[in-house]
């Protein structure tokens, strides 16, 4: 395995605790800004599992995937945050 | 064992651990706002150097330009995000923490209307518009919350 390989096995675990811990405000955040937020950190995580995930299974082709998740991701805060404003 | 390899587990390595930090951040940190600073800053810092690695650990295949691609997009639309949402938490009436310094907006906003009670005062709207165009501290956040009077927020206008 090459060092990168290695390097990815080693910052995917470290991607898991991050999901967690975020999960974990998610879960318990007083406000409803406080889960649109971690659930922006989570979609941010997310992008990074799929990019470690691609280095680690020697798959250049996830790095696409990586991309449209940044995307629907933005699109998802968005809407979140229009909805917010709305709600008063 | 070249360069780049070592460059590319570099970045994927510290990427990670930006992660976690922003994550314990989101966690540990008093309110809104302070965590939406931390979570931005993985959605950039963080992601920009996985990418880093990514496109470094591919070097045949044509990923250095998808990475790219990535990297500019979070770039432009981590802080539009973070700036909706921060706007839509102060406008729906989220306090900022007891220990922050400075409120540009406190007892300016009305929350119940959903005006400035400065704008008012001044010559219109126009005034705000042009307090922001100077760069004045809360400028551009006044201006946001102005422009909620007339109707729905979070028009075209904002990007």
């Amino acid at each position: 395995m090459t060092l990168a390989g290695i390097a990815a096995w080693v910052a995917l675990p470290m991607l898991a605790l991050a999901l967690l811990v975020a999960l974990g405000r998610l879960l318990a955040g007083p406000s409803l800004p406080d889960r649109v937020v971690a659930l922006d950190l989570m979609t941010a995580v997310g992008i990074g599992t799929i990019l470690a995930g691609a280095v680690a299974l020697g798959q250049a082709v996830m790095v696409d995937i990586a991309l449209m998740v940044a995307l629907l991701g933005f699109l998802g805060t968005a809407a979140f945050a229009s909805y917010l404003e709305r709600r008063g | 064992m070249s360069l780049r390899e070592t460059l590319a587990a570099g970045a994927l390595v510290l990427g990670s651990a930006v992660m976690l930090l922003a994550a314990l951040g989101v966690v540990r940190l008093p309110d809104v706002y302070t965590r939406m600073s931390a979570a931005s800053k993985a959605s950039t810092l963080g992601a920009g150097l996985l990418a880093l690695g990514a496109a470094l650990a591919f070097p045949a295949e044509p990923v250095a330009a998808q990475a790219v691609a990535l990297v500019a997009f979070l770039a432009l639309a981590a802080p539009v995000a973070s700036h909706l949402v921060g706007r839509a938490a102060y406008v729906s009436g989220t306090r900022p923490w007891q220990g922050t310094a400075r409120d540009d907006l406190a007892g300016r906003y009305d929350h119940d209307r959903g005006t400035l009670a400065g704008a008012a005062a001044g010559a219109g709207g126009a005034a705000v518009e042009g307090a922001a165009g100077e760069g004045a501290p809360g400028g551009p956040r006044a201006a946001g919350a102005q422009r909620d009077a007339p109707g729905r927020g979070g028009g075209p206008r904002v990007a």
